[in-house]
C-alpha cells in the first residue's frame, strides 16, 4: 500500500527521471494519435495539433508545478534539495497521466465530447448509453488524478523534506497557481 | 542462541527518561551509585540506532546507505535530517 501512494520513498533522482521522460513521452504519443492536448493544467481538448506542441504542453505541465514546489521547498525545508531528485520524481508522477488520458482516446467517448462541445444545448438529447460512457470516463480520469495528486504531494515532500498542515497549503497553492498561470501559458501553445 | 537484553531508555510507568543510578564492577563487586544521564546516543530508538550505526558502517555514503537499504536518496537523507534534528533537541535539553 506504502509502495502505491509512495513510490518516492524507493524511487527518485536520476532513476526516477529516466522513467518519468519516457512517461512523459508516451503521454504525448497518446495524446497526438488520439487528438487530445492539453490546454490548460491538467485540462484537456480535442484538437489535432503538431506532436511537437503536445509534447511541449507535457513538458510544462510537469515543469510548471516541480520548479513551483522547488521553490517553495527551498523556502520551506532545513534540509539540503537536490533538483534532480524534485525533477525525476515530479516526472515519475506523470505515469498517471497516462491512464487518464488513454479514455479520451476511444471514439465512442470523443463522439460524444464532440457533439457537448460543437452544440451544449442538446446535452439532453444525448443518449443515455453514451452517457453512460461520458460519466465512466469521468469518473475513471478522477480517480487516476487524485491519486496523481497524491504521488506529486509525496515527491514534494520526500524532495524537499516537508510535511504536515503547511506542506499541503503550499502544495494546494501550487496547484491553483498551475491552474491560472497554466492557462496564459498553455493558451499560447495550443493556439 | 544469545538473548540480548536491551538497556531501557524510558520509564515504564511515567514514559519519562531514565537516568544511570549506580554501576558495577564484576571484577572486584565495587559499586558506584550516583545520578548520571544516559549518552545522548543511547537515548535514540532501536531504529535510530541502527540508522547511526548503518551510517557509519557505509562510511557516511548516503548513496551507499540508499542502496543497501532498498530506499531512495532523498529518503535517507530525510531519515539523516529528522536525525540530526532530534539529536539537536537532545543536546538542547540537558
Amino acid at each position: 500500500m506504502n509502495r502505491l501512494l509512495n513510490p518516492f520513498r524507493y524511487i527518485a533522482g536520476t532513476r526516477a527521471l529516466i522513467l518519468g521522460t519516457i512517461f512523459i513521452v508516451a503521454t504525448a504519443l497518446l495524446e497526438w494519435s488520439g487528438g487530445v492536448v492539453q490546454d490548460g493544467y491538467l485540462h484537456y481538448a480535442l484538437k489535432s495539433v503538431g506532436f511537437g506542441r503536445v509534447l511541449v504542453a507535457d513538458v510544462v505541465s510537469w515543469l510548471l508545478p516541480t520548479a513551483l514546489l522547488y521553490v517553495a521547498g527551498v523556502w520551506m525545508s532545513r534540509s539540503r534539495i537536490r533538483p534532480i531528485d524534485m525533477l525525476g520524481t515530479m516526472a515519475f508522477a506523470r505515469l498517471l497521466i497516462v491512464p487518464t488520458v488513454v479514455p479520451m482516446l476511444i471514439p465512442a467517448v470523443q463522439n460524444v465530447m464532440m457533439e457537448i462541445i460543437s452544440n451544449p444545448m442538446v446535452v439532453t438529447s444525448i443518449p443515455e448509453s453514451s452517457m453512460l460512457w461520458l460519466s465512466a470516463t469521468g469518473i475513471w480520469a478522477t480517480a487516476w488524478l487524485v491519486l496523481y495528486w497524491i504521488w506529486s504531494y509525496n515527491a514534494f515532500a520526500v524532495s524537499c523534506n516537508v510535511r504536515g498542515a503547511k506542506a499541503v497549503a503550499v502544495f494546494v497553492g501550487v496547484q491553483i497557481a498551475c491552474t491560472l498561470f497554466g492557462g496564459l501559458i498553455f493558451g499560447l501553445l495550443v493556439k | 542462541m544469545t538473548n540480548e537484553r536491551k538497556i531501557p531508555t524510558c520509564c515504564p510507568s511515567c514514559g519519562n527518561e531514565l537516568h544511570v543510578q549506580s554501576l558495577h564492577c564484576k571484577e572486584c563487586d565495587t559499586t558506584i551509585t550516583g545520578d548520571y544521564p544516559l549518552p545522548t546516543l543511547l537515548r535514540l530508538s532501536a531504529d535510530e540506532m541502527a540508522f547511526v550505526l548503518a551510517f557509519l558502517r557505509c562510511s557516511g555514503s548516503l548513496k551507499e546507505m540508499a542502496t543497501q537499504m532498498k530506499l531512495s536518496y532523498p529518503t535517507v537523507r530525510n531519515l539523516l535530517d529528522n536525525l540530526i534534528d532530534k539529536l539537536n533537541t537532545l543536546q538542547n535539553n540537558e
